[in-house]
């Protein structure tokens, strides 16, 4: 045993010598309160994001990142939110990247922990179906600090910018979902006011063959237009519900099931301008509908997506988007409409010395609700930036942006990045 | 749930694709312009001013495939920025511009093939395309740096001769030869000896002066002597400059995949 480990170090010493190790440690605090009474603290977070990718001199590489959190604004703040809270979100350690990957001539073969991401839409990634996320605190965040990466088996083949992927799965993960009591949780208690009950979602599945998933993307190279054809067949990232009363006690179970995506993605420069599109079917989705207890039913469910983006000089950006979901299938008691649809305006304003204000406004037609979210970004050096926030959510108290309207907040963050490149 | 997860992510992921700064855009055009021209500076007398022009072009860049670094140090009154660069290029073609510096934009890359152009940003880890006439938007900041390929875009006339800066220069209008160049029109100065640039105005299509430009710091790079060093300086506000250093070029052998799309996200 100590002879093969001494051959793996010789092995692994003879193949980094020349190699290029690109380091990136980065720190993220936040302090924020509601804006909505009671103002009391909402986040009081500390992360640490750690990266390191091993470039050898060969067409291997090698990725490691994890994170780790800790939020103390659920602690300090009993009296808001409850133990499942608590113990569930107060601290976090997250495997990322851990890959090895070969790249030689047309063929990229990427094995182990990582991101797959497809699709071309800003915002959310309607097309983006491969990892799951962390909603947790409502997606918040920049989308690849979302992203929970899952291990696959990820090859593709690129001839003349005509891609094909493949991507086996051989273990689902699912979406980590707000733990009941947090600010973005599933409103249970809607649906079984002054009742107890407990709540468990899946969070995995075991490793076999029925729970393998697997998907293709063809990209073709067609002049000015980036296209996709995708095909995904997975289990669902998000849960769906499944209710039974137990004595007088109620226990929801959140689960997943296995639905198959088809879609097609594009964008188009237009001028000054790009188009990005994504229209996608789902194929024997699960959505819930409430009749004393909460239950799946299933329907094919299509989505599409048009954004134009229009950018004026090198200060001033400004994009709109507009998006409909839409099942083919509903019944009574569905907790979501059939046809629900946002609109999303966005500017971006570089003001002096890269300060930048954003500012993004989407409205829910189907409710009346609307999100407003606010920042101010100041780079202090060139290593840290501190940013001003808000997120305000409005509407009606069931509507979909009204429903947290109590979670709205204010924040400060403060964000370093520390990295090196090193050659071996 | 997608919508009401949607919008958040929106703005954070707009906002990260925002932050990327045009400048990286217009200092690839800028590099990539200057790529086509084979060949080398030398004394011999130029045919016309198309080919002072050529010539020019050439005193700034080798051909093939190399990379190199660009730092770049912009000033307004007492405000600072630099921001450094690793560019990739293969012919003219094909560039690849990753951002080394400041630490908290690194790994943002941007990858211009022929007329298409991507930029891929650690935020979102995809590449995303961006609009060809971006470049174009004529920024008093930036809009300079994007059109210095004159002898491709522009139709030159000799119309003299000048001493600027102890330099004999022949004296160049350039005027646009399709639609797409930032400037209706250019003044030139090149060296007469060594044709070397050594100064340029950039003229608004309304006929207003945009920026000056003044280029230095002859060292050799890779086979031959050229100029390192190009200041340029807004028409407007005397105070903003932006100066750009180049150095430590390399040769290099590229695959053809190094420029896929593709290979931003791997």
């Amino acid at each position: 045993m100590i002879k093969l480990g001494f051959l793996t170090f010789l092995l692994m010493a003879s193949l980094a010598l020349g190699a290029i190790v690109e380091s990136h440690i980065d720190t993220q605090s936040r302090i924020g309160y509601h804006t909505v009474a009671p103002t009391d603290l909402s986040s009081h977070r500390h992360e640490l994001d750690v990266n390191y990718l091993v470039k050898f001199p060969n067409p291997w590489s090698l990725g490691f990142g994890l994170r780790a959190l800790v939020e103390a604004a659920y602690a300090s703040n009993s009296s808001r939110y409850p133990d499942p809270v608590r113990t569930r979100d107060s601290q976090d350690i997250i495997l990322r990247d851990l890959f090895l990957q070969y790249k030689g001539g047309p063929l990229t073969l990427k094995l182990g922990s990582q991101q797959v991401v497809w699709g071309e839409a800003f915002g959310f990634y309607y097309a983006d179906l491969v990892n799951p996320k962390d909603f947790r605190d409502f997606g918040i965040g920049p989308l690849d600090r979302n992203r929970l990466h899952i291990p696959m088996i990820n090859a593709k083949l690129n001839f003349d910018d005509n891609v094909i992927q493949l991507i086996y799965v051989p273990k689902p993960f699912f979406n980590k979902t707000p733990s009941v009591g947090s600010d973005f949780a599933f409103p249970f208690s809607r649906f079984f006011p002054s009742q107890d009950f407990t709540f468990n979602d899946e969070r995995t599945l075991p490793v076999s063959i029925k729970n393998a998933e697997y998907g293709v993307r063809l990209s073709p190279n067609i002049s000015g237009t980036d296209l996709s054809f995708i095909y995904f067949n997975y289990f669902d990232r998000a849960p769906v519900y499944e209710s039974e009363n137990n004595s007088g006690s109620i226990n929801v179970l959140g689960e997943h099931l296995r639905l198959e995506t088809l879609g097609l993605t594009l964008s188009l420069p237009l001028s000054t301008l790009v188009l990005r599109s994504e229209i996608l079917f789902h194929r024997n989705k699960y959505f819930n509908y409430f009749d004393g207890s909460l239950k799946p039913y299933e329907s094919n469910q299509w989505v599409g997506v048009l954004g134009l983006d229009y950018i004026v000089g090198d200060k001033w950006r400004l994009g709109l988007q507009v998006s409909e979901n839409y099942r083919d299938r509903t019944v009574s008691g569905a907790i979501d409409l059939q046809s629900t649809q946002l609109i999303t305006g966005h500017g971006s304003f570089t003001i002096i010395n890269s300060q930048v204000f954003d500012l993004l406004y989407a409205y829910a037609p189907h409710d009346g609700s609307s999100l407003t979210e606010l920042s101010y970004l100041i780079p202090l050096s060139k290593r840290v930036e501190i940013l001003f926030a808000a997120d305000l959510f409005n509407g009606g108290k069931s509507s979909q942006f009204g429903l947290f309207h109590p979670a709205s907040r204010g924040y400060i963050q403060l964000k370093t990045y520390l990295g090196n490149e090193t050659k071996i | 749930m997608q919508n009401k997860e949607f919008a958040t992510r929106l703005g954070l992921e707009i906002e990260a694709v925002y932050h990327v700064t045009m400048k990286s855009i217009l200092l690839l055009h800028l590099i990539i312009s200057s790529f086509s021209f084979a060949g080398l500076p030398n004394a011999s007398a130029p045919s016309d001013a198309n080919e002072i022009v050529k010539k020019a072009d050439e005193a700034r860049y080798p051909s093939g495939q190399f990379s190199f670094f660009v730092k770049v140090t912009d000033t307004d009154d007492s405000n600072q920025n630099e921001t450094v660069y690793l560019v990739h290029t293969k012919d003219s073609d094909n560039s690849l511009v990753e951002t080394k510096s400041p630490e908290r934009m690194r790994g943002r890359k941007l990858l211009m093939k022929k007329r298409d152009l991507w930029m891929f940003l650690p935020s979102l880890k995809k590449p995303t395309r961006v609009g060809f006439e971006q470049r174009l938007t004529g920024e008093v900041s930036n809009g300079d740096l994007a059109r210095t390929n004159f002898a491709e875009d522009y139709d030159a006339k000799l119309v003299g001769e000048e001493k600027v800066d102890s330099h004999n220069c022949y004296k160049l209008l350039l005027s646009a030869n399709h639609k797409e160049t930032t400037y209706r029109q250019i003044v030139y100065w090149v060296d007469k000896s060594s044709f070397f640039p050594v100064q340029v105005k950039f003229y608004a299509l309304s006929g207003k002066l945009l920026k000056t430009g003044k280029y230095s710091g002859v060292k050799p790079v890779l086979d031959k002597s050229r100029v390192t060093q190009l200041v340029i300086t807004d028409a407007l506000h005397k105070t903003r400059q932006s100066t750009l250093n180049y150095f430590n070029f390399r040769k290099a052998n590229y695959d053809d995949t190094f420029f896929s799309k593709e290979s931003l996200s791997d």
